[in-house]
């Protein structure tokens, strides 16, 4: 490697810091000259310096600057110092006593000192202690983020980013950067800078009055004259996401100077740039701990992350390979598959889960709010493998909570008003459906729920917000979520003779706030057992999966597709509303013909509306087509049938006909008695919708089916 | 040349050749084994064998894998070996020089083994008499005394490491600062196990580490590294990482460094397995035998002793995302607690007798509130404080539910029981790490013993019938059972049941046939599901292999259907 030639650097440097420029329109931004006139004038303290401009100004050298970032650090701290006094335009207030007292010891130089003269370089001023500005380094757009893992060996010097989260921080304390000591002999002061984390202080003057006359002055040191900067040690260690399958997560040291300090707490996720050093150890410990060396980062930039940016970039790590095999002709159905694959089976309501993930669009405009969030709920007899896809889909989706209906009240899924014991303020706490804004929020056993708990889900899920009102607190906090939930029915199994309101026991008012129902029953079915136990065979067989025309997709290229996919605003063109309108008044049509046990309303149409526009956003186009109705069309009817098919696969059974229904009112008003006026059979009946003429009708069937008698005047019904 | 006063500077320059030899059976067994013998009878800078599993794995270390010395009075310069130590060994005028370009930075990894958690009496009985090498009394003189307390006599010291280095080698410094001890020895060692007595020493990794997972069990061999200057670091500059540098670098006396050449995952700890292998005919005697012997201590109950049998040869043979395939949790319930009070006790002292490795968990509400189950990061020392749930794969926990008594749970026995529980369903752990926390899979065979229905949940619930006559002389018959297991049976029951549970096993295709269509026969009948037939296939496997065949045939998968309608009919 030749080495490079540092006064060019250096020159380079400087041209560099003086004439970079950002076209701005027709005026020049001069980025680095406006900061340098800031820096001297004491308004600005700290001066990044992004290596994305370097790169633009001169390739080699930013490269030199990441493989040598020290070096370069204090040669452009060299070029700044010599530069910073051309940039002053008006005389400089001090800002605080250090400031002060540098001035005053220049003034004193000027004044006692004749130029040229030599002097002991202890008590030259050090740059550091008349520098007033800090130098960062922000990497550039190209490099990536390491994990601590990958943080090497082959790493030190260089200029490094790091992600993670932090596990510990110390408080912020004064380091001293330059010493300042006085003699208690000849008075003249010795500066000696400090690089490490210890050092050993001076004791015996060094200056020249001092040495020849042998005086043995002693040095004091006074720390008006030091300077010291802000330290703080972080402790990172790796994202859960970053350790391999059965390791433990690593960590490391960051030690933070100036102006980096407080940047972060523990918890937080943080991207870290700085240089990798070992750690310089000196006196006895080096000589024990010998062949080791400790290591740490020094930072230079520190931003503290939260999840969405994270989910931008992890899109962005898509490579064409990875999108090529995405695109395949049957990715709608690979995605839907490689959802929970050990799960077999229940493609539909897969298909309905992958929506779900990707969601629709939302639409905000006229003070109108139109929720994108797909809402499903799966019913289903225990033992249906319904925990488990919800569980899958709480750790696919990168955002998301997972609770049980049981086992959280109101405060737990919405929000709570806490008094903090310290200052006695009050704090309002996320519940899971807060916490999962933006996400998906699983909630198991949704049936267990109090009635109480249900309405806050109410607001949820058609206007996306939670109101609370609470302790003095009024206030609206954002919960825009997709509820995924799973239900028993009522009787321990789903009784097809019932209603879903009374299988399930929830409100249709909530029920219809679902996009999607699915009810997952576990019925005798020979072709499809046949299927299931093959699979399982194999599995056992040959500890693997059955291989299908599909393979598995891995779940991180999952999220990284659901991520891309999220960044799309598919829009409906005007030529297909008429169809959905069609279609709509179709699905309504039907409903009121067959003997549905679902409604169909309004909301049928939205949720027509956002699945269409989520298959839109899956297929990764900004627009909706035809097709993407008609399948978003086809799930809901699947949805339906789901529920409405269990009346069909009963054997004899045929819908009730109005004496039936009529007998059903009779019946319930008998209750346990025996007998029913004609006066109240024929209030009831009325009231329900039948004709006087039906009633008789009914009457006399059952008459002659010896299930009742009527008495002579026909004022009585009497059960046998 | 004997390998085994083999020294790092030799290894390094024949690596290849020795890692050959190593290899070889007889002189693998010949390297001295740490588990066994005390660390004094060791030679220190020598190969050494341990065997345990993986608790921690710390943050990377960087040496110098060759550093450059400097004569300070002949100016002289010559290169040293830092591979395979952790010290520097100069002589008085010699000084490292740091800033040579001749240095070379090396990454290695240090891993905590500690010796298996519930590893038995027997096991360790026979290991013991096997390995443990008489101290001959020349060695001593070079052998670095041991420390019984933590707290080093300072004086002792630094005569030894001169009696020890007497080779004209020297450390470089000799001054030994006082430092103060907080750290207990229970918090350096960091058992599982609150009783266990083990060791525990640290190994320092120089390739293959991402191998190596937590848990594992795994053999070393490696240089002993006991040198106690190791303890003396002063933490005078930095006082918060005390604790942290204190427990990272603990004595050596009580945690010696194998600076590791050779590792090896261990599948089993059953030192019988290696010279016997069971022939056919006596599988089946011996599955026998072991029947009589656990009906009887299951008071009569045979069904719930052909059940134990399965649950101990059980284990994880594979791994989906979310399904572990082979576990075998059993629940024995309706155990009669006010006859026989201590059942559970001396059921699981039985099962110690068989299984290389067990423990016995009496569920009070003591052990709930205040053992910790799951491991936890300790940032204060960052080390990860291990836990109950902390062991090797297929290790016997007895949950002993009986002992359990109406009461408070405080938070940390709530999160135990659903920790415990979440084990049992998905045999993963989630280990905390406080800011987030990461699962890890593990393989633990749980046998729940309870009254009713356990309130942790389970595969097999199997509802013990006791035979009044047995609960009646309950303590005649664990008499008997004594005298029943004579040793060379209670081999036999040890080789069988580790050899079984290790066996390949292959579902053929005619009995898949069967299979299915008795699964879509049963579907019409009577309500089965999907995880039935998960756990019939299962409970068919442990009854092929428990009688030594390795295929799937249809009177096994007869007798499981039958066993499982049986257990069922009991359960009503």
């Amino acid at each position: 490697m030749s080495r490079r030639d540092y006064a060019k650097d250096k020159d380079s440097i400087k041209t560099f810091l003086v004439e970079f420029c950002i076209q701005d329109g027709s005026s020049k931004n001069f980025k680095y000259s406006t900061q340098l006139t800031k820096l001297a004038h004491r308004e600005q303290t700290a001066l990044y310096i992004d290596l994305d401009d370097v790169r633009d100004y001169d390739d080699g050298l930013a490269e030199a600057i990441m493989n040598n970032t020290r070096r370069y650090m204090s040669m452009t701290s060299d070029v700044i110092y010599d530069l910073l006094p051309t940039f002053r335009e008006h005389d400089v207030v001090a800002k605080d006593a250090l400031d002060v007292y540098i001035e005053h010891r220049l003034m004193m130089q000027n004044r006692m000192r004749q130029p040229n003269e030599q002097r002991d370089l202890r008590n030259k001023y050090p740059p550091e202690l008349m520098r007033r500005f800090e130098i960062y380094f922000r990497p550039s757009s190209l490099e990536k983020p390491l994990s601590v893992r990958d943080v090497k060996a082959d790493n030190i010097g260089r200029l490094v980013t790091i992600r993670g989260i932090v596990t510990r921080c110390t408080e912020v304390k004064p380091m001293l950067s330059v010493a300042t000591y006085t003699c208690d002999q000849c008075g003249a002061e010795t500066y000696q800078p400090i690089n490490s984390l210890t050092f050993m202080p001076v004791i015996m003057c060094p200056s020249e009055d001092c040495t020849v006359n042998k005086s043995g002055g002693r040095l004091y040191m006074q720390t008006r004259g030091s300077k010291f900067v802000k330290f703080q040690e972080i402790r990172i260690q790796e994202h859960s996401d970053q350790v391999p399958v059965g390791h433990i997560p690593r960590s490391l040291m960051i030690c933070c100077r100036g102006e980096v300090t407080r940047k972060a707490l523990p918890g937080d996720h943080i991207e870290i740039t700085g240089i990798f050093l070992p750690l310089l150890r000196v006196g006895y410990s080096q000589i024990t701990r010998g062949l080791l060396t400790e290591t740490y980062v020094e930072a230079h930039n520190v931003v503290c992350m939260n999840k969405s940016i994270e989910n931008e970039t992890l899109s962005s790590a898509l490579t064409p390979e990875e999108l090529a095999s995405l695109t395949e002709d049957d990715f709608y159905s690979k995605l839907a598959m490689s959802l929970a694959p050990e799960i077999y089976g229940h493609l539909d309501v897969k298909k309905a889960l992958l929506l779900l993930l990707v969601g629709g669009v939302d639409r905000n405009s006229d003070g109108m709010k139109i929720r994108g969030n797909i809402n499903i709920c799966l019913m289903g007899d225990p033992g249906v493998a319904k925990s488990q896809l919800l569980g899958y889909i709480n750790r696919l989706a990168p955002r998301s909570q997972y609770t049980t209906g049981r086992g959280s009240s109101g405060v737990g899924l919405t929000a709570a008003v806490m008094k903090d014991p310290l200052t006695g303020e009050m704090t309002l706490e996320g519940g899971a459906l807060v916490l999962a804004d933006k996400g998906v929020c699983c909630i198991d056993e949704f049936d267990k729920m109090a009635d109480f708990d249900r309405i806050a889900i109410h607001e949820v899920m058609e206007q996306q917000t939670i109101s609370i009102a609470k302790a003095g607190i009024m206030t609206t906090l954002n919960a825009r979520v997709s509820i995924l939930a799973a239900a028993n029915p009522a009787y321990g199994r789903y009784n097809p003779k019932r209603t879903i309101e009374q299988n399930i026991q929830l409100p249709a008012a909530l029920l219809s706030r679902f996009d999607l129902l699915w009810l997952i029953q576990d019925k005798p079915d020979r072709d499809n057992d046949l299927r299931l136990a093959k699979h399982i065979t194999y599995v056992h067989q040959h500890c693997k999966q059955p291989p299908t025309e599909i393979q598995a997709l891995d779940m991180s290229l999952m999220r990284k597709y659901i991520a891309l996919c999220k960044l799309k605003e598919p829009v409906i063109p005007v030529n297909l509303t008429d169809y959905i309108v069609s279609a709509y008044v179709e699905l309504r049509r039907e409903a009121r013909n067959s003997q549905d046990m679902t409604f169909t309303s309004a909301r049928n149409l939205l949720g027509i509306l956002r699945l269409s526009s989520s298959l839109a956003k899956l297929r990764l186009s900004n627009t909706v087509e035809k097709d993407d109705v008609n399948e978003a069309i086809r799930l809901m009817e699947m949805s339906k049938a789901s529920i409405n098919k269990t009346f069909e696969n009963k054997a004899g059974y045929r819908p009730p006909n109005i004496n039936d229904k009529i007998f059903a009112i009779i019946r319930e008003l008998a209750g346990d008695n025996k007998t029913v006026t004609m006066g109240t059979i024929i209030e009831k009946c009325t009231n329900k919708g039948y004709k006087p003429d039906q009633i008789d009708a009914c009457i006399e069937e059952y008459e002659e089916l010896n299930v009742w008698q009527v008495n002579q005047t026909r004022t009585k019904v009497t059960f046998i | 040349m004997d390998i085994s006063t083999i020294t790092a500077d030799v290894w390094i320059e024949n690596e290849n050749e020795l890692i050959q030899r190593l290899q070889e059976h007889t002189n693998w067994e010949s390297i001295p084994f740490l588990n066994y013998n005390e660390v004094q009878n060791l030679q220190d800078r020598k190969l050494v064998k341990f065997r345990g599993m993986v608790q921690d794995m710390f943050n990377p270390e960087y040496f110098y894998e060759q550093y450059e010395v400097v004569d300070q009075t002949t100016k002289v310069k010559s290169l040293r070996n830092g591979k395979f130590s952790d010290i520097t060994y100069c002589k008085d005028a010699e000084t490292i020089n740091y800033d040579s370009p001749d240095n070379i930075t090396k990454e290695r990894h240090t891993l905590v083994v500690i010796t298996t958690p519930g590893l038995n009496e027997w096991v360790h009985n026979i290991e013991k008499t096997k390995y443990t090498i008489a101290s001959p009394s020349s060695r001593l003189t070079q052998v670095i005394s041991k420390k019984r307390s933590l707290e080093p006599l300072e004086e002792m010291e630094t005569e030894s490491i001169e009696n020890s280095t007497s080779d004209n080698k020297k450390q470089c410094t000799s001054e030994a600062p006082t430092n103060i001890k907080h750290v207990s020895r229970e918090h350096l060692l960091n058992f599982p196990f609150r009783e266990q007595h083990g060791k525990v020493c640290h190994v320092k990794l120089y390739k293959d580490s991402e191998k190596i997972k937590l848990n594992d069990v795994v053999e070393v061999v490696g240089f002993l590294s006991v040198d106690p200057i190791l303890t003396d670091f002063n933490c005078e500059d930095d006082c918060v990482n005390e604790m942290e540098i204190q427990t990272h670098n603990p004595p050596p006396s009580l945690i010696p460094r194998v600076h590791c050449v050779s590792i090896k995952k261990v599948p089993h700890s059953n030192p019988l397995l290696d010279a016997n292998v069971l022939n056919a005919d006596r599988i089946r005697y011996i599955k026998k035998d072991l029947h009589i012997v656990l009906t009887q201590l299951l008071l009569g109950d045979t069904l719930a002793a052909e059940y134990l049998i399965y649950h101990l040869i059980s284990k994880v043979y594979v791994r989906n995302d979310l399904l572990p395939l082979g576990k075998f949790a059993l629940n024995i319930l309706n155990v009669p607690v006010t006859d026989v009070p201590d059942f559970g006790k001396h059921l699981s002292e039985f099962i110690a007798l068989m299984v290389s490795t067990s423990y016995y968990l009496p569920m009070t509400l003591e052990n709930m509130n205040e053992l910790s189950f799951t491991p936890k990061k300790d940032y204060e020392c960052d080390r990860l404080t291990s836990g109950l749930l902390q062991l090797s794969s297929n290790t016997h926990l007895i949950l002993d539910e009986t002992k359990l008594a109406p009461g408070r749970l405080n938070e940390s026995g709530v999160k135990a029981i659903s920790a415990l529980s979440n084990t049992i369903k998905n045999q993963k752990i989630a280990y905390d790490f406080n800011y987030y926390p990461v699962e890890f899979d593990c393989d633990i065979a749980f046998l729940i013993l309870s009254e009713g229905k356990t309130l942790l949940s389970s595969d097999f619930y199997v509802r013990l019938n006791p035979d009044n006559t047995f609960v009646k002389t309950y303590q005649e018959i664990l008499e008997t059972v004594k005298i029943l297991l004579k040793p060379e049976l209670l081999n036999d029951i040890r080789v069988y049941l580790t050899q079984m549970r290790h066996s390949d096993f292959q579902l053929n295709d005619d009995v898949h046939q069967l299979v299915q269509n008795e699964f879509v026969r049963l579907r019409q009948s009577q309500s089965i599901t999907a995880d039935d037939l998960h756990q019939l296939l299962v409970l068919a496997r442990w009854i092929c292999l428990s009688e030594g065949k390795t295929h799937l045939d249809a009177d096994s998968w007869k007798r499981a259907c039958e066993l499982e309608e049986q257990r069922k009919k009991n359960l009503v």
